[in-house]
């Protein structure tokens, strides 16, 4: 009896300390987002920028290779996001929204289009130095490397060659000017040389004198040091950047951690000034927020569209009332405030994108209406609903999946059952929804920058990216259409009717919404304006106030 | 002698074969397609440069021709080329196998660093409150997952002690201290189950040796109870240990795939999560090759150290 009642004791001391350990929450996260809601925003006015100090953060997963043309992954362009410079990049700063298009020359200084929209003129800047690395050692940034830029995109296998689908030639008619000859007008044609796969490199990268997957030589801000793989990568300021007086920061030293928790205990331990979206949640925030008084949150304004998607050449998903059905059955604003951080209602376009349909008309063309969606449940023959399996993958993280058992619960209340196929992301991508072998789907879209990227990849009936099967005649004469129109204030309303077209008489993909990403900064950081595109050239305006630890400025 | 070691060191080459035909197949099996993993978000991709990318790969060629051609050249040491970083996988592996080696091995000292003692102490103070509590300790140790105890180190000490291991990782001989520091978290986690099992394992087979009779006898003779424990006993009862030891060997690799994710350890274990992620199937399997070796090799140490702990077990 005696050892009985000890082994008790013992058993309830152990229970007690792991429920403590377990249960043990540092700071009060609530529900409800409270330490979110008292947002800290980046200092706008700590005066002029100050040189020095080393900036570290953390990120999931590292570059396979640093070869900007072969990649495609995210990994790859934000490694070498400081290092190549593109032709034009996106504008950012304290007055310019998150996300917008605004564009402003990098390597080039100026650029023009002619009347006919079909002769794209960049002006490039004089006296850019390539990073002093053998076998480049410094030398001056040419039209010539544009050319052997362009020629090897065009000549590689792969993705990027889409990038210049549109253009029939290009010429350096002197060693500072480049100009593209176009197949037919492109409004967006210095959009797409600010994307992804854009960045300019140096001849003797693309004619094999250095291995172009583990050594970047570029002409921007910083010289990549080091890069041991999956460990860490060290970036030092070049000194010959072509814009006066940047970069400040000396140093950026970035870790690979895949592990979110150890990225958060680096942030808390100050071993790094900054968490990135990628290894933050809206849980997390809050916790790290209502933790550290000196922490700064960034709303980073969701560019990412959340989706359900359909297969049209699958019964019932054929009929439009029933993908109108689907459109109405979902409550949007409850699911984004339930899992999300914040975020809009969107269109097919995102709606801080040139042509993006504002989250107003969204929401009214798309309103939550569960009485309608079984009115046309019963016009499409179905008034008892139906059943179908449904695909998600948990590759995307946790709230992906959570987002489709919502949509799961509140099709359920008009009648369209959907049972959940959870698969793994390579599954789901190369088997599932790529091929078009699913029924219907959730899942997150790639955050293009530039409205006709959308449109002409993914409903346009030859699109790359169609993977639902449609196919509009009407649609693709008005997508087509826009792509030639030179006038901004023309193009924007095509645009917007040909989104309001596809709301209203295609229905598929539905949009649900974009939602904010969190990004956490030390307050020492100042002016981190950044861009959702695939670069990180805005690092080069940062700096360190003089209380980040460890600061030699 | 060297017969037995000879059969064991066949058979285990024979384990690793069907181990690795085992995995090979069963990659196939599941689903994701990598040629298209590698090209996605990739507009206008035509079904030509598919075709190319997958002929580059080799999965152009028929299921058994990529076997018998994968088997071939593992028996000369190489494995390919990884499809996501272009390195040979040999190359690879020889980077990242000593970091993990070390790893497991770490985890290994701790659990017998930590296990044997505390078997021995549960069976010298056998139904104390001491044994039952080391019993529940042990239970507990058994029950909890190594990644979750990762998890619970990594986020309870920063929160308590403002501490947290080192983030980037440097070898040994680049940096002694941060080195251990880093190591030190993941092999805890990792070592904990093998020591509660180890510390299982040796009470009830010292137990069990001290009712034997040998063990009256020299109690007979008048020899003092640590005497009869510590001279004569334990050394009989180290045999099932030593068995589970070289068992708990394959627990450690396994338990590298996730710890060396949460740890950012650029070992065997995080190259095996991404590669499966990736479908990078030459890494996969040269990783699996390895691990399988690793685990025989030390299995067949371990059965020849019965020998030397126990003389009454020799090999002819």
């Amino acid at each position: 009896m005696r050892s009985l009642s000890r082994i008790r004791v013992a058993l309830v001391i152990l229970m007690v300390a792991l429920l403590g350990t377990a249960c043990f929450s540092p700071a009060n996260t609530g529900g409800g987002g409270g330490a979110l809601d008292q947002e800290r925003p980046l200092q706008q006015d700590a005066g002029p920028p100050q040189p020095g100090g080393t900036f570290r953060y953390t990120l999931p997963s590292d570059a396979k290779s640093l070869d900007p043309h072969t990649q495609s992954s995210y990994n790859t362009h934000i490694a070498i996001g400081s290092t190549y410079s593109k032709l034009v990049d996106y504008k950012t700063g304290p007055d310019i929204p998150y996300g917008a298009s605004e564009l402003e020359g990098d390597l080039a200084e100026t650029w023009n289009v002619s009347p006919d929209g079909l002769t794209w003129t960049f002006n490039l800047r004089k006296g850019v130095k390539w990073h002093n690395t053998a076998p480049v050692n410094g030398r001056e940034f040419t039209s010539a490397d544009v050319i052997c830029t362009m020629d090897r995109i065009r000549a590689l296998p792969g993705q990027q060659v889409g990038q210049l689908a549109t253009v029939a030639g290009w010429t350096a008619p002197d060693p500072y000017t480049v100009v593209f000859t176009l197949k037919t007008p492109y409004a967006e044609f210095d959009t797409n040389m600010a994307g992804h796969f854009m960045w300019i490199l140096p001849c003797e990268g693309t004619s094999g004198q250095f291995d172009l997957n583990t050594q970047a030589i570029g002409t921007g801000a910083y010289v990549m040091e080091t890069w041991n793989r999956d460990r860490e990568r060290v970036l030092v300021k070049n000194p010959d950047y072509f814009v006066e007086g940047q970069p400040y920061i000396d140093r950026i030293q970035i870790s690979i951690v895949p592990d979110q928790a150890a990225s958060l205990a680096a942030f808390r331990t100050g071993q790094t000034d900054f968490l990135s979206t990628l290894s933050l949640d809206k849980t997390q925030a809050e916790k790290v927020m209502a933790e550290d008084p000196d922490a700064v949150l960034f709303r980073e304004a969701g560019l990412t569209e959340t989706r359900v998607f359909m297969n049209q050449a699958k019964a019932p998903f054929d009929k439009l009332e029933v993908r109108r059905a689907v459109a109405l059955a979902i409550d949007r604003k409850a699911m984004v405030a339930a899992i999300r951080a914040g975020g809009n209602e969107t269109g097919p376009v995102s709606p801080t994108l040139f042509g993006g349909l504002p989250a107003e008309e969204s929401a009214k063309l798309q309103p939550y209406d569960p009485e309608q969606a079984k009115q046309l449940l019963a016009q499409a023959g179905l008034p008892d609903g139906f059943t179908a399996k449904m695909i998600v993958t948990d590759g995307y993280g946790a709230n992906v999946v959570r987002e489709a058992q919502w949509v799961q619960e509140d099709l359920a209340k008009v009648g369209i059952k959907v049972e959940l196929d959870v698969q793994d992301y390579a599954t789901y991508f190369t088997e599932s929804w790529a091929q078009k072998n699913y029924d219907i789907g959730y899942g997150l879209q790639t955050p293009f920058l530039a409205a006709d990227d959308y449109l002409t990849g993914e409903w346009l009936s030859t699109g790359a990216r169609n993977w639902y099967n449609i196919n509009d005649p009407q649609l693709d004469e008005m997508i087509n259409a826009q792509r030639g129109e030179l006038d901004d204030t023309k193009r924007e309303q095509m645009l917007l009717d040909t989104q309001r077209y596809i709301i209203e008489n295609v229905s598929n993909p539905i949009p649900l919404y974009v939602y904010d990403g969190l990004s956490i900064y030390k307050s020492y950081l100042h002016d981190a304006w950044s861009h959702p595109d695939y670069g990180t050239r805005h690092q080069a305006r940062m700096w360190l106030g003089p209380e980040a630890p460890g600061r030699t400025g | 002698m060297i017969e037995y070691v000879v059969r064991r060191v066949l058979y285990g080459l024979l384990v690793i074969a069907l181990v690795t035909v085992f995995v090979f197949l069963t990659l196939r099996l599941i689903p994701g397609d990598v040629v298209r993993l590698q090209l996605a978000d990739a507009p206008g991709v035509t079904q030509e440069q598919l075709d190319a990318r997958a002929a580059a790969l080799g999965l152009d060629q028929p299921l058994i021709t990529q076997l018998f051609k994968f088997l071939g050249d593992a028996f000369t040491g190489d494995f390919g080329i990884s499809f996501q970083s272009q390195q040979p996988v040999t190359s690879i592996i020889a980077e990242r196998l000593p970091i993990t080696l070390q790893l497991g091995l770490m985890a290994l000292v701790i659990s017998i660093a930590l296990g044997i003692p505390l078997g021995l102490l549960a069976a010298y103070k056998q139904n104390s409150w001491l044994d039952q509590s080391l019993r529940v300790v042990s239970v507990a140790g058994l029950s909890i997952p190594n990644f979750w105890l990762g998890l619970l180190l990594v986020t309870y000490l920063a929160i308590w002690f403002s501490w947290s291991p080192p983030l980037v990782y440097r070898s040994p001989g680049e940096d002694l201290v941060s080195n251990l520091t880093q190591m030190a978290l993941p092999a805890l986690a990792l070592g904990v189950s093998g020591m509660a099992a180890i510390a299982r394992m040796l009470r009830s087979s010292l137990l069990e040796v001290m009712r034997s009779n040998f063990v009256r006898t020299v109690r007979a003779k008048g020899a003092p109870e640590r005497t009869v424990l510590f001279t004569h006993a334990v050394r009989n009862s180290l045999v099932p240990v030593f068995s589970l030891i070289g068992v708990q060997v394959g627990g450690i690799l396994g338990g590298t795939v996730i710890l060396e994710s949460i740890f950012a350890i650029p070992g065997m274990g995080s190259m095996i999560f991404q590669a499966v992620q990736m479908r990078d199937y030459p890494v996969v399997l040269g990783a699996v090759v390895v691990f399988g070796a690793v685990f025989v090799t030390v299995n067949l140490v371990v059965d020849l150290l019965y020998g030397v702990i126990d003389p009454r077990i020799r090999y002819a």
